[in-house]
């Protein structure tokens, strides 16, 4: 008869400290996707809302600063492209068409970046859903052969770790293409 | 201690010395002359050789100290100077590589810049002002570096367009060829140059969409590969662990 080398699930640093670690990278690229999903609803009522702003400032013809929470939405997505709409918003004193052309081009950028990132969120969903579950997979099958009594060495654990959070790494920044 | 070998190892510290003088002073011109998207000083760079022999040494000191030590100075040696003439022989590549990728973040921020200067030209300003306005706003980056310097030839005296005809010398990219064209011909014909900046940055942005989609298109064949030579690999050695195991203590 064959045996195994038994070994105990005591609390030693591999499992103590890989399993929150392993939690954390397994959801990175689920939680990327949801940040860049709730960006992208950001961007997209930003962008209704520098439109409803070009065409109030076209209709009336008279140049106006954009509203506190206009401005604060932009602020917070950090979007390269406001920097023309700021501009404009110096330049253009005065030049109500030129507000309003500047606001109309950034809503239309941001209106295309939404729709580009919500394509990209559906091509990449069924993607991060196996690499989900692939990434899953060797802890339980750890566990399971620990529960078995055949223990992995200490070693092999970390090089499985590493190549874990490798390619959770991988999953999260591959999922993102930006524009 | 014999003479000999004392003169060699003195000859070869100084070699490696000058290398290190010479191959660091050309790494941070490399350096400098990508973070100011300067691409002419990179066709041939200073001191060229003595940076890739530097590049190639770099490559070896990890091979020869991690590696192979536990297996003899020969081997470490072999191995050293194996891995050595890699990294002499990729530091070609390796710059080629550095210089797309900065090729590659000019054009993702020109878009933006030209809409900055079609903007600026547009409410009435000159070619110093709109350039002066677009590095004020503009993120930082290769390609705003890049306009500090058109700025600086234009206030020494240059032509606008003569200057931007230089940027395109040192950057040779085809978009900037094409927007110095479009801006000379506009000058000819007395036309104004807002519009043609501003058709400008709707072409790079196109560029710059397309170039994002095909990125995109290939995103689900490379998660995919990320997640088989990753992911699948650790489960096959788990569930083969026990099976080596047995294996190995039924062969004795």
């Amino acid at each position: 008869m064959v045996d195994f080398e038994v070994v105990a699930m005591t609390p030693e640093w591999p499992g103590m400290l890989s399993l929150p670690l392993l939690v954390f990278f397994i959801a990175l690229p689920a939680i990327g996707a949801w940040l860049r999903r709730h960006r992208s609803q950001l961007a997209s009522e930003a962008a209704a809302q520098l439109a409803e702003f070009a065409t109030c400032v076209r209709g009336d013809a008279r140049f106006r600063v954009p509203d506190e929470s206009l401005q604060a939405r932009l602020a917070r997505l950090r979007v390269e492209e406001t920097a023309s709409l700021q501009l404009a918003l110096e330049l253009g004193r005065g030049d109500a068409q030129l507000l309003a052309d500047a606001a109309q081009r950034l809503s239309t950028r941001l209106r295309r970046r939404v729709a580009f990132e919500r394509k990209m969120l559906a091509r990449t969903a069924s993607g991060l859903r196996r690499g989900a579950i692939a990434a899953t997979v060797p802890p339980v099958a750890i566990l399971a052969t620990s529960t078995a009594g055949i223990g992995i060495p200490a070693f092999t654990q970390l090089l499985l770790l590493v190549a874990e959070i490798l390619g959770c790494v991988l999953l999260w920044r591959l999922a993102r293409v930006e524009i | 201690m014999s003479g000999p070998p004392t003169m060699v190892l003195l000859a070869a510290a100084a070699g490696v010395i000058a290398l290190g003088v010479f191959g660091l002073r050309g790494l941070l011109e490399i350096r400098e002359a990508l973070r100011l998207a300067e691409f002419d000083r990179l066709v041939s760079p200073p001191a060229w050789p003595a940076t890739r022999g530097l590049i190639g040494v770099l490559v070896a000191i990890p091979v020869i100290t991690f590696i192979v030590v536990p297996s003899g100075a020969d081997v470490a040696l072999l191995a050293g100077a194996i891995a050595a003439s890699i990294g002499f022989w990729l530091s070609p590549h390796w710059l080629l590589a550095a210089r797309r990728r900065v090729e590659r973040t000019i054009l993702d921020e020109l878009a933006l810049h030209l809409d900055l200067l079609a903007l600026a030209m547009e409410s009435g300003s000159s070619w110093p002002a709109a350039l002066a306005a677009c590095v004020e706003k503009a993120p930082d980056g290769p390609l705003r570096r890049a306009w500090e310097r058109v700025i600086l030839e234009i206030h020494a005296g240059a032509e606008p367009i003569e200057a931007l005809r230089n940027l395109e010398q040192r950057l040779r990219l085809r978009p900037f060829a094409t927007l110095v064209s479009a801006l000379r011909a506009a000058e000819k014909l007395q036309q104004p140059v807002a519009p043609v900046l501003r058709e400008r940055a709707r072409q790079a942005a196109a560029g710059r969409f397309a170039r994002a989609e095909r990125e995109a298109r290939a995103a689900p064949l490379r998660l995919w590969a990320a997640m088989w030579l990753c992911l699948v690999p650790c489960t096959a050695v788990i569930l083969a662990y026990p099976a080596a195991r047995l294996l190995a203590q039924v062969m004795g």
